[in-house]
This record gives C-alpha cells, sequence and structure tokens, in this order.
C-alpha cells in the first residue's frame, strides 16, 4: 500500500495512475481538488489533458472515488463501479461514465475508480430559494422519473446476475433489517430505545412480499443527484446498492430527512408523495403498495440510526477525526427518533 | 466560570464568521461550518445539559419504577436493580456520570416496552402510552436538526 493522498501529491500521483492506464506518455494533471461530503469514500476532482496518437489534444474532467481508512459504509468497491458500467448508457438514468478500477493502493494509497465528471452541482442553492417553487417541482419529477428507470430494470439483463445477490426467498426487508440491526450492534453507542421499538414494530408487522426484486440504488435523494440547468445530469453515490424492495428507494426518497421546516408534507418543499409515485410508476412500470411504503418509510428511521450512529461510533473509537462524523450523531440520532415517533402513530 | 462560556463561545462563532468572510475556498468554507455548527450547539446547551440529563433520569425513572411495580419476577428483579444503579452515587452530577445513569435506565426502558407492548391489561396500556411520551420528550430533547431549507 502507497502513502495516503493528499492536496500537495494528488495531481502528481494521478497523473502518473493516468498515464498507465490511459497510455498517453504526456498526459498532465491540474485542478486537483477534493470534493466536499461524501462519508463513504474521498471524492477528488481533476482536470486531464492529454494528446491522442494523431496529435489530437484531449482534455477531459474526471472523478476519483478513493476508499477511505474509515468509513460510514461498509461497501464493495467492484459492486459500485460495475453498476456504472452496467448502467451507463441506460437512456433514462443519467450515469458518469466509468473508466478505470484499481484494487491495490500503490497508486494513490488506498484502492479507488475512476469515472467521467460531468457538469451540474448536487445542492444548487437557487433550488432553496422560495422563488425556485416551480423549478424545484420540476427537478423533483425528474428524480422519481429516473428512480423509476432503475426499478424498471432486471439487473440479468444488464450483466448483473453474478454482481448483485438477490435476497434468499424474497424476503429483501428481513435481509435489509438485519443488516441495519447489525450495523447498529457493532456500532453500540447505548441503548436506542425508539429504534429498538421501530424493529420490533417492522418485525412484528412485516411488509407483503417484494415482487419483484429490482435493482436499489440504497440512498437516492436530492444531495446524490447532479442538477445542471434544468436536467438531472447524473446519480451519484451508488455504494449502498443492492438487489431489493424497489419501494426501499421510493421510502428513502421520502425521508424526512430530506424535507423542509416549512412544508414537512412534501418531498423537497415541492412536491407531494401523491405526485412523486405518480411519477415512479410511470417509468418502473409498477404499481406501489402502501402498505409496504409505509414498512419501508418506518424502516428509513432505523438505517438512518444506523448511519448515524456509526458514524458517532468511529469518531469515538479515533478511527477518524472528521468533524462531520463527530456531530452526524448529535445532530440526527434525536430528530430521527422524533420523525420515527411520529410515524409510528403512538403518541397522544 | 466568568465569563460564563456561552458568552465566549458566541465570541468564537463571531470570529468564525469573520474568518469565513475573507475566504473562496469551499473547503476551508465547509470546516468552518462544521466548526460553527459544533460550537452552536455547545453555545445553546451548555447551560441546560445538566438540567436535561436530571429530567431524563426524573422521566425514565418514574417509567421504569412504574414498570417495577407491574412486572414480577426477574424482570421485577432486573428493573429494580437498574433503579438501584441510578440512584447510587446521586450526588455525582458530572454530564458523563449522568450519561451513565440515563443510559442504564435507557437499557431498562428497553426490556419494559417490549414487554409492556405485549400485555393487554389497561395500567400495563396506560404505562406504555406514558412510556411513548416520555420517549417523545426524551427525542425532543435531542433534537437538533436544521431543516435543509
Amino acid at each position: 500500500m502507497g502513502s495516503p493522498v493528499d492536496s500537495s501529491t494528488f495531481a502528481d500521483r494521478a497523473a502518473t495512475y493516468l498515464r498507465g492506464a490511459t497510455g498517453a506518455p504526456d498526459l498532465e494533471v491540474s485542478n486537483a481538488r477534493k470534493i466536499i461530503g461524501g462519508a463513504s469514500r474521498h471524492t477528488w476532482s481533476v482536470d486531464a489533458r492529454w494528446n491522442e496518437d494523431g496529435g489530437s489534444p484531449q482534455e477531459h474532467g474526471l472523478i476519483f472515488r478513493l476508499d477511505p481508512p474509515s468509513s460510514l459504509l461498509e461497501s464493495n468497491r467492484g459492486t459500485e463501479y460495475s453498476l456504472y458500467r452496467a448502467l451507463y448508457g441506460n437512456p433514462g438514468i443519467p450515469l458518469p461514465e466509468p473508466l478505470f478500477i484499481e484494487d491495490g493502493g500503490d497508486a494513490l494509497g488506498m484502492p479507488f475508480f475512476v469515472m467521467r465528471r460531468l457538469e451540474g452541482t448536487p445542492w444548487p442553492l437557487e433550488l432553496f430559494l422560495p422563488a425556485s417553487q416551480e423549478r424545484r417541482q420540476s427537478f423533483l419529477r425528474q428524480m422519481f422519473r429516473i428512480l423509476g428507470s432503475i426499478a424498471a430494470v432486471d439487473h440479468r439483463t444488464v450483466g448483473l446476475g453474478d454482481v448483485l445477490v438477490a435476497p434468499p426467498g424474497d424476503d429483501a426487508w428481513a435481509v435489509e433489517l438485519e443488516r441495519w440491526e447489525k450495523t447498529l450492534h457493532d456500532h453500540d453507542l447505548g441503548p436506542m430505545p425508539v429504534t429498538r421499538a421501530v424493529i420490533r414494530e417492522l418485525r412484528r408487522n412485516p411488509p407483503p412480499r417484494a415482487t419483484p426484486i429490482r435493482i436499489v440504488h440504497g440512498d437516492y435523494r436530492v444531495g446524490n443527484v447532479l442538477f445542471s440547468g434544468d436536467a438531472l445530469t447524473a446519480v451519484l453515490d451508488w455504494e449502498m446498492c443492492h438487489l431489493g424492495d424497489p419501494h426501499e428507494d421510493l421510502a428513502w426518497s421520502f425521508a424526512r430527512n430530506w424535507r423542509s421546516g416549512t412544508t414537512p408534507e412534501k418531498i423537497g418543499n415541492a412536491l407531494d408523495p401523491a405526485e412523486a409515485i405518480a411519477e415512479w410508476e410511470t417509468t418502473s412500470g409498477l404499481c406501489v403498495n402502501l402498505e409496504c411504503l409505509r414498512w419501508w418509510q418506518l424502516f428509513t428511521h432505523v438505517k438512518a440510526n444506523a448511519i448515524w450512529t456509526t458514524a458517532a461510533y468511529e469518531f469515538s473509537q479515533g478511527k477518524t477525526h472528521e468533524l462531520m462524523f463527530g456531530t452526524m450523531g448529535w445532530l440526527l440520532i434525536g430528530s430521527q427518533e422524533k420523525w420515527a415517533l411520529e410515524d409510528l402513530g403512538v403518541l397522544r | 466560570m466568568r465569563p460564563n462560556p456561552p458568552l465566549v463561545l458566541q465570541a468564537a462563532l463571531k470570529t468564525l464568521e469573520e474568518v469565513a468572510l475573507g475566504q473562496t475556498d469551499e473547503q476551508v468554507l465547509a470546516r468552518l461550518h462544521g466548526v460553527s455548527t459544533l460550537l452552536s450547539i455547545l453555545q445553546r446547551e451548555w447551560d441546560t445539559c445538566a438540567s436535561n440529563l436530571l429530567d431524563g433520569i426524573a422521566r425514565y425513572g418514574d417509567i421504569v419504577r412504574r414498570g417495577s411495580l407491574l412486572a414480577d419476577g426477574d424482570r421485577r428483579e432486573r428493573l429494580r436493580r437498574a433503579l438501584d444503579a441510578v440512584a447510587d452515587g446521586s450526588s455525582d452530577f458530572r454530564i458523563s456520570a449522568l450519561e451513565i445513569k440515563l443510559d442504564q435506565l435507557r437499557g431498562a426502558v428497553i426490556e419494559l416496552q417490549a414487554w409492556l407492548e405485549d400485555e393487554e391489561g389497561p395500567t400495563a396500556r396506560a404505562l406504555l402510552a406514558d412510556l411513548w411520551q416520555a420517549e417523545h420528550e426524551d427525542a425532543l430533547t435531542e433534537d437538533r436538526n436544521t431543516p435543509l431549507w
């Protein structure tokens, strides 16, 4: 494993790697910068320039996604990269082009993969202004149409049959609930009565069996898609991708975490859940089962608190000094439990 | 401590704000924002932190006490032990000591609640309803989420 990269060395080391990967000995890298956010991988952006054999100059923006020393999530780089490869070019699912994957740590100190950079921003400030209501609504409609397109894909037809594992017996709910319950157990920071009560409720009242099993992005929300102009240009951050019940993604994107303080009944402060469902059904070809959706909405509290707890645990154990990890538990666990109690419908 | 810590933290926040004004590097701005968030929480909760924990201990302590009267056998014994553990060293008001006590009660609440959810009697139903309310108050104390917009 090579030494870790930092801002003073990233450009040079990325250039060395890219010269080998592209076969372009004159390749130069500039404007290397670490992108803020991204708690599961470290993300770097660079500009790469080189001349083709015939002399024609090439210039591309590239994104490097590096495994971090400590992460919120145990994710499989190879699976994420395979997803990009399998779905890239699907007209209903905008994605950056995946270019290279490197499983060793010699080049940049840790394994990584490289994608072409797309224009856009995950948090367009104008989207949050009250005057942007119509534009925000348009973006959100696109988001749910794209999510429907993801749910429409049969993973076996795009070469992911050997990459993604279908939940045994179609018990997608049980697999996911066990996974996140284990995550909570493995990152124990103290008793969480509300989250435990939610887990018991979810087990007592399982959802109808998921048919069909489809690709689940796992973290589909504003912040993990890119907006540019009037278009949604890319769906990013597939590190939690798995096969499961497509209601899971819909419920996660409906979560209270991504709603506003002024109109919490609307998604993204603009769209009624019923409208989002209608958009999703149009492109997925599936019908939402509201009972199922409610189960997965309650499940989001378990999954979210498992993520926030993991961050707090990693920080407490000294595995990371990222401030975001330290404050995540403070900021979010209590709110998550408050929302869970409201969604359980148990308050007087 | 004089001047009182929230006042000093306010000055620290103001300093951060001034530093941020001169910054264009989004990495640096994001980090300043993170530190600012952290200081804001500390400033807001410095004064109320211990009393919030004591309120939580009293709230859950009452629930667990009522549960111990309703339960029997080993469960009653475990609930009583949790209450005894919290009563020990009751003059220790360090935040860390209070958090340990509250967690002991939260652990007892988990067992009590799982049992109450399967009980049918009116006393158990009433205690469960009060327990949900206690959990809501606990969550509200810890609710620090700032809406995105």
